[in-house]
């Protein structure tokens, strides 16, 4: 199977309080011509910083790779130089924001903003530019799009916002689309119908797409795989069935048995017992024990290394879970 | 929306001149010195000032005084010197094209350099070169303007000889006229420069953090018109406030400059008529200071709505 991207090994770390801490250790993550795969995790898990490493877009003085190689198209964005990585930003590969209403420039046209990178490349005159951006508009559904390419964002809704943002970062048609957390600021029904938009586009394009989203939910829709994060560390990660139907990890079901289709009617919902370990918490062996039903000191205590379950499908986990997770079937 | 937005600037500016008004007439009458006894010279008799000093009115109550000066402003009868007879009006006319060419000449120069500095600081932030403009932007604010006026004219109108430093050359768009402006726009521009560049660069690095910056990244467009065309034009939006903010600085510091430079405008002359107690002439040369201050924020006003359009529509 050929790849689009790779990430090997990525380690990223951020500066707190004068210190730098690794806030992701070690991950390797691929995605294929056409395929969605889905980052998953609680805030904190590093998979926003992973995302942005790939553009590298991480906050200068904040965060840094330290470690690892992102190859595409032949190109380690992980070392590469800021014309190289241009070269690929928008055209290459685009990304969405979490936050539609600070995600845009409030000072210029929302035309102005969807084109400016297919202009400032020459990729096409201005008016073509501007049709286009019409176009886009009309393809993420944005009502009355003619107006809306002389509007500013704040005349706009957070739906429409992060309409134009998909709009925005697809209308160079790249490769790859990285959407992080593309409707976590957003109402229920606006997630929906944002979501809605970017599958049918994905589906359309035949575009590949990395999904950063803490909601298991939208998951299921839209992936063809999974990785789920747990403190800087990919802990599981096979197909969609693979993690839904059948989790080893018992993060993985923790977070699964959160959800309400997990949940028999009538029972409260299950809440995952403690928090995130800090940055600095020193841990030796799984970076999950201290939440662990299933820990037991010793043999969770060492280095525990991804384990092939079954092809495709791995496991940070010594002892994983063997059973099925049973979905219920709400009425 | 644009004349919409401009008349309301100007009703909401009204109150400002009105106390500019009461405030310049007070401190006039405050004054303890006689209108009548400058009129009427050395060798007046009691008889003639008393004469002189119905004549100006200035012997009636102070209110009855205000009501006649304010009703005679709006038949636009800004009176007569007292020392020459000239009418204020004629005299404000004659200076103020200097003053405005002096103006214009240090937001030229200042503007520009103190954006352009705040821009090469952030992005050399930390660096030499930052903490070289920051430096110089602190010693351009901390030093009075008649210090950096006598300093340009010490080095380079004396021991260079290079550019000319007493009166005006004629017309700016002489070369004389040019090379008289310099020294006294450059003087008057560090009270700006400073001010701009700091900022500029504090804005600079506050708008750097902003999500819009990433995505404007994202786009692979580059890294300076990431910086110029995100980073930079939001960042302008308080730097134009700054401008206004600072122009009550700036009038002051025409008013020394031009006496400094023996530049023929509107702060010299406020200078000589307050110095000579020349009521009439003093009062009104601070109304149309105060004027064009109400007139700069004004355009700061609308500036600031063209570059924000969150900021249209009053």
């Amino acid at each position: 199977m050929d790849t689009l991207l790779e990430i090997n090994n990525l380690s990223v770390t951020v500066m707190t309080g004068g210190r730098e801490l690794a806030a992701v250790r070690n991950v390797s993550l691929d995605v294929a011509p056409g395929e969605v795969l889905a980052i998953v995790g609680e805030s904190g898990s590093g998979k926003s910083l992973t995302a942005l490493s790939v553009l590298g877009l991480l906050s200068k003085g904040v965060a840094r790779i330290s470690e690892g190689e992102i190859i595409f198209d032949g190109d380690d964005l992980a070392k590469a130089r800021p014309h190289v990585l241009d070269r690929h930003r928008g055209r290459d590969i685009g990304m969405i924001f979490q936050e539609p209403l600070s995600a845009l420039n409030p000072v210029l046209k929302i035309g102005d903003q969807i084109i400016e990178g297919m202009v400032v490349r020459n990729e096409v005159s201005r008016t073509e530019a501007r049709k286009r951006a019409l176009a886009a508009l009309t393809d993420v559904r944005v009502s009355d799009p003619e107006r809306r390419l002389d509007q500013y964002p704040h005349e706009l809704s957070g739906g429409m916002r992060q309409r134009v943002m998909i709009a925005l970062a697809l209308i160079s048609s790249p490769r790859l689309l990285i959407a992080d957390e593309p409707t976590t600021a957003l109402d229920v029904t606006i997630q929906a119908q944002v979501l809605e938009v970017l599958k049918d586009l994905q589906r359309r394009r035949g575009l590949s797409m990395i999904l950063i989203t803490h909601d298991l939910g939208i998951v299921a829709d839209m992936a063809d795989r999974i990785a789920v994060m747990y403190a800087g560390e990919i802990v599981e990660t096979g197909t969609v069935d693979d993690i839904l139907s059948a989790p080893k990890h018992p993060y993985t079901i923790g977070l699964l048995s959160c959800l309400p289709e997990f949940s028999p009617p009538g029972r409260r919902l299950v809440v995952m017992q403690g928090s995130i370990p800090a940055l600095d918490e020193r841990i030796d062996g799984c970076r999950f024990k201290s939440r662990c039903p299933r820990y037991q000191p010793g043999p969770c205590d060492a280095p525990i290394p991804l384990i092939d379950l079954a092809p495709g499908h791995q496991c940070r986990c010594i002892r994983p879970f063997r059973s099925q997770l049973a979905k219920v079937h709400h009425a | 929306m644009l004349i919409n937005q401009l008349g309301y600037r100007i009703a909401v500016s009204l109150p400002v001149l009105l106390g500019v008004i009461l405030l310049g007439f007070v401190l006039m009458v405050m004054v303890p010195s006689d209108p009548a006894a400058i009129l009427a010279g050395e060798a007046a008799t009691p008889e003639i000032l008393a004469r002189i000093r119905s004549e100006l009115g200035v012997d009636r109550p102070v209110i009855e005084q205000f009501w006649r000066y304010m009703v005679r402003l709006l038949h636009g009868d800004f009176g007569r010197s007292l020392l020459n007879g000239v009418s204020v009006v004629d005299e404000v006319t004659r200076t103020v094209g200097p003053t405005l060419e002096l103006l214009l000449a240090t937001l030229v120069i200042a503007i520009p350099l103190g954006i352009g500095l705040g821009v090469l600081a952030t992005a050399w932030r930390g660096g030499a070169i930052d903490r070289a403009i920051m430096a110089f932007a602190v010693v351009g604010m901390s030093m009075p303007v008649f210090m950096t006026g006598l300093l340009l004219i010490n080095i380079v109108g004396v021991q260079l000889g290079a550019l000319p430093v007493q009166g005006r050359g004629g017309p700016i768009y002489t070369v004389q006229g040019l090379r008289h402006l310099i020294l006294p726009a450059l003087t008057l521009s560090m009270v700006l420069i400073g001010p701009i560049a700091r900022m500029t660069r504090t804005s600079m690095l506050e708008v750097a953090n902003k999500d819009f910056v990433r995505t404007a990244r994202s786009k692979g467009i580059g890294e300076r018109r990431v910086l110029v065309g995100h980073v930079l034009r939001n960042a302008l939006i308080p730097t134009v406030n700054l401008i206004g903010l600072q122009a009550g600085y700036l009038l002051g510091g025409i008013v020394i400059a031009e006496t400094i430079f023996a530049w023929p405008g509107l702060g010299r002359l406020a200078v000589t008529a307050i110095t000579s107690n020349d009521t009439p002439m003093a009062q009104g040369t601070i109304l149309f200071l105060a004027l064009s201050f109400v007139v700069i924020n004004i355009l700061v006003d609308l500036i600031t709505g063209l570059l924000d359009p969150r900021a249209r529509g009053v």
